[in-house]
């Protein structure tokens, strides 16, 4: 059985321009420790996807279907305070900007120890020991663990919302952009921390980003999602060296390499509009093999080989 | 370290106007403080005493401050005064922050119908006019006047609070609208903190800042108002030393040139007031997060 599954999710915004639909029939399943990067660009519903596995999605959002079964249980089925106790203890998540997501007022230790003492009834002494064990894990001299959030830089900060994922312990950790907002060396720094993380307690990730070369240095497989949809599912090599879907390939072709001398690739067109999306293929109007039928009917997933799925009419025989 | 920390911010080298109110109102606020701590000791007179000096005395070596119509010593009187100006206003706004924050915390955060509905009755009592509102509760809970001293402080306390707790309310429910958007909320949601967790930890610390101003506003708004009460008589009873009552009382022999039985009391009620004014001000002042940047 996969650590977690997620059977046919709608989530939709209720906006004042209408209804936008965020995340629209995805399905995917994440085996124990394994790594899936969840790429996308912005507005592609992969942030809302990562909150709504954790039930902790703003209050105009709403699930429309589906399920999201951890170990046998739909989370979405569950009332708030035992989600609390999957929250954090066997789900947790880094979110993308380290600058405000630690307490200003609050010591960078006692965002751990807090947690510690709430999941598992620990004294305070005993909490702060260990908060400071897993500061030193990612790198964090202990007695910074005394310090105030604006007394670190952003990478520190980063390390430390790292450090506050992983003191419990989880099964899976939904990265949210996690370095996003660092820059490179520190970028690479975190994620060998997340590889690390993985090897060590054998915890499952979602990285959710919109780098492919992110993903390409340390996840297994790899979704694409465009428009609240999974376009392409695959594996590091399927994906980097046989992307099938036109979106994919678009996607490789636009990373800038170094020494090239032809001019940068971009794909036409922009995201679409998420309160009235397209009809059919929600690609179809910046594809260039679009046909009758994209317009239509939005294509299945279809095997292409083993592990590797696709959703464009291109690879379905009719 | 972290007291250090904010005495350099407090009192920093390069030193504006607002540091030098801040230091104004703090010395006045201590000297008023020594008065009421010590009133028993520096009092020259019994200040409930009658005819300790004749009456009408104007003043001299002898009554600092003259004596009233009674013949009681006024600078004894303005000592003892001081304490139940303080009792007063301290334990009003005491009152009115400890139900006006936490109400504004929960309003704020949980949000939908108890922040209607809880907006709405502090809205109601925000447009009735004070000092109106402060006569009607102390009416309703002083009626034929107080049996002790001490009930008829809390009485008049709880009059005053009654008019304040909007202000709070109204303020701190403000900052937790934008403060519970913050992703250090939402990332402690992750962890599976509790909604108790989360309001005492995340968003009461990154609130309460607005309030700091108000409360010494409001300390300078609660000497007036309690001294308005005693002079409409609702107050404090008319023989206790109290800045209000002795203006009330005083103000009668005006045309009659007996200028010190009012002069005193209000120049205590003008410097307590300005005092806590400048501190409020101030205060607002140096905890703006936009300080610095014009």
């Amino acid at each position: 059985m996969s650590l977690l599954r997620v059977n046919n999710l709608r989530v939709v915004f209720e906006t004042p321009y209408g209804q936008v639909k965020a995340v629209d029939g995805v399905s995917f399943e994440i085996e124990r420790g394994e790594v899936v990067g969840l790429v996308g660009e912005s507005g592609s519903g992969k942030s809302t996807l990562g909150l709504s596995i954790m039930k902790l999605l703003p209050p105009n959002a709403r699930i429309l279907s589906g399920q999201v079964i951890y170990n046998g249980v739909d989370l979405l089925r569950l009332k708030e305070d035992e989600l609390r106790k999957i929250r954090g203890k066997e789900i947790s998540m880094i979110f993308q900007d380290p600058m405000t997501t630690l307490n200003p007022t609050m010591r960078v230790g006692e965002h751990i120890a807090e947690a510690l003492m709430y999941h598992y009834n620990m004294d305070k002494e005993e909490a702060w020991r260990i908060a400071k064990e897993v500061l030193e894990s990612v790198g964090i001299p202990a007695e910074r663990a005394m310090d105030y959030p604006h007394q670190m830089s952003g990478g520190m900060r980063q390390r430390v919302m790292i450090a506050t994922a992983i003191a419990l312990k989880p099964k899976l950790i939904i990265a949210d952009e996690p370095t996003s907002a660092l820059d490179v060396i520190v970028q690479d720094h975190i994620l060998e921390l997340l590889k690390d993380l993985r090897d060590r307690n054998k915890a499952s990730i979602i990285l959710i980003t919109h780098d492919l070369s992110v993903t390409a240095d340390i996840a297994d497989r790899v979704l694409i999602m465009y428009a609240g949809r999974i376009l392409e599912v695959g594996t590091v090599e399927h994906i980097y060296y046989h992307p099938h879907h036109p979106y994919t390939q678009g996607l490789l072709k636009s990373i800038p390499k170094l020494g090239s001398k032809s001019e940068l690739y971009i794909i036409p067109g922009s995201p679409p509009d998420m309160t009235n999306p397209p009809s059919g293929c929600r690609f179809h109007p910046r594809c260039p093999y679009a046909r009758g039928i994209c317009m239509k009917e939005a294509p299945p997933l279809v095997k292409v080989e083993k592990g590797h799925l696709v959703a464009c009419w291109l690879y379905i025989e009719r | 370290m972290l007291m250090t920390d904010v005495l350099r911010h407090v009192w920093p080298k390069r030193r504006g106007i607002e540091h030098y109110m801040l230091l104004m109102g703090i010395v006045i606020v201590i000297c008023l403080t020594i008065m009421a701590l010590l009133a028993p000791i520096i009092a020259p007179y019994d200040p409930i005493k009658t005819y300790v000096g004749k009456p009408y005395t104007p003043p001299c070596t002898e009554h600092l401050f003259g004596t009233d119509r009674m013949g009681r010593d006024v600078f004894s009187r303005i000592l003892w005064g001081a304490r139940s100006a303080l009792a007063v206003a301290s334990l009003a706004v005491v009152i009115a922050a400890a139900i006006g924050i936490p109400l504004g915390l929960l309003s704020g955060y949980i949000g939908g119908p108890i922040d209607r509905i809880l907006s709405l009755i502090m809205d109601s009592i925000y447009a009735f006019p004070s000092l109106i509102m402060a006569l009607a509760v102390a009416a309703a809970l002083n009626p034929g006047g107080a049996t002790s001293i001490t009930s008829a402080m809390i009485n008049t306390s709880l009059a005053i609070s009654v008019v304040y707790i909007p202000s709070y309310f109204r303020v701190v429910r403000a900052t937790v609208l934008s403060v519970r958007e913050n992703l250090y909320v939402k990332a402690a949601q992750a962890l599976g903190a509790d909604v108790l967790t989360i309001l005492t930890k995340y968003v009461a610390p990154n609130s309460l800042a607005p309030a700091i101003p108000i409360i010494s506003m409001n300390f300078a708004d609660a000497i007036l108002t309690a001294s308005g009460l005693s002079f409409l008589g609702v107050g404090l009873p008319p023989y206790f030393p109290d800045w209000g009552v002795d203006l009330a009382t005083g103000w009668r022999d005006l045309p009659n040139g007996a200028w010190w039985m009012s002069f005193f009391p209000g120049l205590m009620i003008f410097l307590a007031t300005l005092a806590f004014m400048m501190i409020g001000d101030a205060l607002n002042e140096l905890l703006n997060p936009r300080r610095g940047m014009k």
